[in-house]
């Protein structure tokens, strides 16, 4: 196959804007986005926590989910670490800091974060980030792949493995349905202690650092969630180190989505490119051999001829 | 097998090999569940690792078990004597090396023969981790051994320790430092503590405190065990355990200690350094009044001089002037007197004591900041026509106590909750009038009120919570909502004053549950 001049232009030209593209791409990873303006939290001082597993009641009451085998006020629970599961969107586990003759109680749920890893390892859109802060769950789009369960870095998603017919993804919602409705989500209606604060993300951050400031002796200065993978919507204050109430403190400040942009951007480009590269290299090398070919019919020919004028 | 086998097989292990890497190492939670047991006795054996690399975890080693179980062996079974002194290190000088060879060798060795006597020993040489834990199940808890005036005295007046010439037995444990070495007597009259020189690390002058407190004061007491007189501890658990103070005696009140110390001392700003300065103190304005400070009832009411007299026994404007000086490491004399954070100021001192369960429940939930407008003229009195004005503001409460308020602002699921005031005023009152400090700092009645009625000018019928208090104020100062006060109020008293009869998580305890209408009974 032969390819003129013009052909030949017109394949770098577009092998070109092909390359081009990753920047373009890179432009739309949104590395700036400090969430949505005016989305919701909730801020966790677990140094007002009295474990007395309220919220767990609450939210299993508001999302109907099953009675569990121990009734809420059972405090034996506690003595083992427990994660969410299918039944339960939250837990409340009880840790034994160094240093301290007090336990300290932290509750454990979807922390609604900013750029969230289930919503970017999606491929079908079943998770997406609402505008009010919550990360929302359609079950109807869910294909049960579990990639969201891999990629949590809190490792929040359960799934209804003994579900045959539609099994979902289950975590928590933020009561999205609530909170339109301008109430308070069913866990931070329940709390006695007012250790779950609802509110705009902005306010609540604000409130962490005016208790901060306030009581320095009491908390340890740093507000878990305000950087932690990009940013969470759930906030967490604390008396002792994060790392001995359970909470990883490896995770970094890059959020998930910008961890995987690099790769997926790199897509359009080879795509867009390799081919062309690839079929005009092919090409190029063909035509070396199609000439070499040519040629050699050409001299054979002559042979031929010249044997033919001498016969 | 074939080349195709053969290739999935390698696959799928790099495969799984992959996934456990990644799912091991990457975030589990951590944060213990179960509380560590917490010893006094336990040695981490540190020092081999200065040495390089530490492959494997550090030993805690417990000093006790090890003592209880040879009985009757005498120290040097594991530790050499240099200068008539044991070494704290096991079984070399200070001068040896740590070495890890030293220690297993010794150890294991000791174990070894301790088993061929059928006897149940440690660990041997096979069994690495018993020693080396990576998840120890103790961890070291000592609380330092606070030599009060009540054992001081008891040594003073002890029969066994050997007394001097003027029947005085001080040389026995005090003692000066002359030409780089250590003096046989102390200077009457010139005795001081230990740690102005024995600090807590080890410096070329004087050994560290431990060091010389181990070799000291428990080697004299090594030298009376078996023969039924009465001692001190040997152990680590008799200093350093958590219950250690119920097996020592204790002198309710002992003496004075005599040192030539004033009772009373006044303790003006300014007015030395003025005469140092040469001023005429009359016409210079001196803002503060003096503090008329009663040394003989601090003295009655301190561990020890150590409490205050942090590095000499001499008055505190000594080093610490108006405007500092080197020697009180330019600590100026309004910081030493009134420093929060301090052990040893007056303010820090007093806060300390807020923390005792008694006072904690009004207190801890103050933040440190806080100051009542006449918290000063507790201490700084005014001389005749000078000074300060006195609190304009009534101190005596005239009013009537209530005896219960019934709280109804929040119901939903439970009843209202009957608080018991005057029974919880009355109690408060009592633990006031134990303690002369308080009475000191609570002559304004209405102070006590202020504990649960903050943040508003004190009256007779203080205003309800929820004048203040609605739902909690994010945009603003961030005042707990109504409910949260009241739980954060009383949970955090009950909390602070370890009143372990009324956890918080016993709803019905204060408000009992609604029955609903449709309840089954």
């Amino acid at each position: 196959m032969g390819i003129n001049r013009r052909k030949f232009l017109g394949w770098m030209g577009a092998a070109g804007a092909a390359a081009l593209s990753p920047r373009l791409a890179k432009g739309s990873t949104n590395k700036e986005f400090k969430g949505y303006p005016d989305s919701f939290g909730v801020l966790h001082d677990t140094t007002l926590c009295i474990g007395c597993r309220q919220c767990e009641a609450a939210c299993n009451e508001a999302n109907n989910l099953p009675a569990p085998e121990a009734p809420f006020d059972d405090r034996e629970v506690l003595k083992n670490h427990r994660r969410t599961t299918v039944q339960a969107h939250t837990v409340v586990n009880r840790y034994f800091p160094q240093g301290q003759d007090e336990p300290v109680f932290v509750k454990t749920q979807c922390n609604h974060c900013l750029e969230p890893a289930c919503a970017s390892a999606c491929f079908v859109k079943a998770l997406k980030k609402d505008e009010t802060g919550a990360v929302v769950y359609d079950a109807s789009l869910c294909v049960g792949c579990r990639y969201c369960m891999i990629a949590c870095p809190f490792n929040i998603p359960a799934y209804e493995y003994d579900e045959p017919v539609a099994p979902r993804v289950m975590k928590c919602t933020l009561c999205l349905p609530r909170i339109q409705e301008g109430k308070l989500p069913a866990c931070a209606d329940a709390c006695p202690r007012e250790a779950l604060v609802f509110g705009p993300r902005k306010d609540l951050i604000a409130l962490a650092r005016k208790r901060i400031q306030k009581y320095p002796d009491k908390y340890v200065d740093h507000i878990y969630g305000e950087h932690e993978m990009g940013g969470t919507s759930w906030l967490y204050l604390s008396s002792v180190p994060f790392e001995e109430i359970g909470m990883r403190e490896d995770l970094g400040v890059k959020p998930a989505p910008e961890l995987t942009s690099g790769a997926l951007s790199a897509v359009p480009m080879v795509v867009g490119l390799w081919p062309v590269l690839l079929t005009g290299i092919y090409a190029i090398s063909k035509r070396k051999d199609q000439v070499a070919e040519e040629d050699m019919a050409k001299a054979v020919e002559r042979v031929g001829k010249k044997k033919e004028e001498e016969k | 097998m074939s080349e195709r086998a053969s290739s999935i097989a390698v696959t799928s292990v790099v495969f799984a090999a992959l996934t456990l890497f990644w799912t091991l190492g990457g975030g589990t939670r951590s944060g213990r569940a179960a509380p560590l047991e917490t010893r006094s006795d336990i040695v981490f054996m540190e020092n081999v690792a200065a040495h390089g690399e530490q492959q494997m975890p550090t030993v805690a080693f417990s000093h006790d078990r090890h003592t209880q179980s040879l009985g009757e062996a005498e120290c040097t079974t594991c530790h050499l004597e240099e200068k008539g002194a044991l070494v704290p290190e096991f079984k070399r000088t200070k001068a040896q090396p740590a070495d890890m060879d030293l220690y297993h060798e010794n150890c294991v060795a000791c174990h070894v023969t301790t088993r061929a006597g059928d006897k149940p020993s440690g660990p041997i040489a096979s069994q690495c981790r018993s020693c080396h834990d990576r998840r120890p199940t103790a961890t070291v808890l000592h609380e330092s051994m606070a030599f009060d005036r009540s054992l001081h005295y008891l040594h003073e007046r002890s029969p066994l320790i050997k007394q001097d010439a003027d029947n005085t037995n001080c040389s026995a444990c005090h003692h000066g430092y002359e030409n780089g070495k250590k003096t046989e007597f102390s200077v009457r009259g010139k005795e001081a503590s230990c740690r102005y020189c024995h600090e807590a690390s080890g410096t070329d002058k004087a050994p560290s405190m431990a060091d010389v407190s181990h070799e000291s004061c428990v080697g004299c007491h090594q030298t009376f065990v078996g023969t039924g007189e009465d001692f001190g501890p040997v152990t680590c658990e008799g200093c350093h355990g958590l219950d250690a103070k119920s097996g020592i005696k204790t002198v309710e009140t002992p003496p004075r200690l005599d040192r030539g110390q004033p009772d009373h001392a006044l303790v003006t700003r300014g007015r030395r350094d003025l005469a140092v300065a040469g001023m005429d103190a009359s016409t210079q304005k001196i803002s503060m009044d003096s503090v008329p400070f009663d040394h003989k009832l601090h003295e009655s009411t301190s561990e020890s001089c150590l409490s205050c007299h942090h590095k000499s026994l001499e008055s505190c404007q000594t080093c610490h002037t108006e405007k500092g000086d080197d020697r009180g490491g330019n600590v100026r004399l309004s910081e030493a007197m009134h420093k929060r954070k301090s052990d040893r100021s007056c303010i820090g001192c007093h806060n300390q004591r807020q923390k005792a369960p008694e006072c904690a429940g009004c207190h801890a939930q103050r933040p440190d900041t806080a100051f009542a407008d006449n918290a000063c003229n507790t201490c700084h009195k005014p001389a005749a026509g000078t000074g300060m004005p006195a609190p304009s503001h009534r101190t005596q409460f005239n009013g009537e106590v209530p005896k219960t308020v019934v709280i109804d602002s929040l119901e939903e699921k439970y009843n209202p909750s009957i608080l018991p005031h005057a029974k919880i005023i009355k109690a408060l009152e009592e633990k006031i009038e134990e303690s002369p400090m308080a009475k000191a700092f609570h002559k304004d009645e209405f102070s006590l009120c202020q504990g649960c009625h903050h943040n508003a000018p004190s009256s007779e019928r203080p205003q309800k919570c929820g004048s203040c208090h609605a739902t909690l104020d994010l945009a603003g100062d961030g005042r707990p909502g109504l409910k949260g006060a009241f739980h954060g109020q009383c949970i955090t008293c009950h909390d602070k004053m370890n009143m372990a009869s009324i956890p918080a998580t016993d709803c019905s305890r204060c408000h009992k549950e609604k029955q609903l209408e449709n309840e089954v009974q």
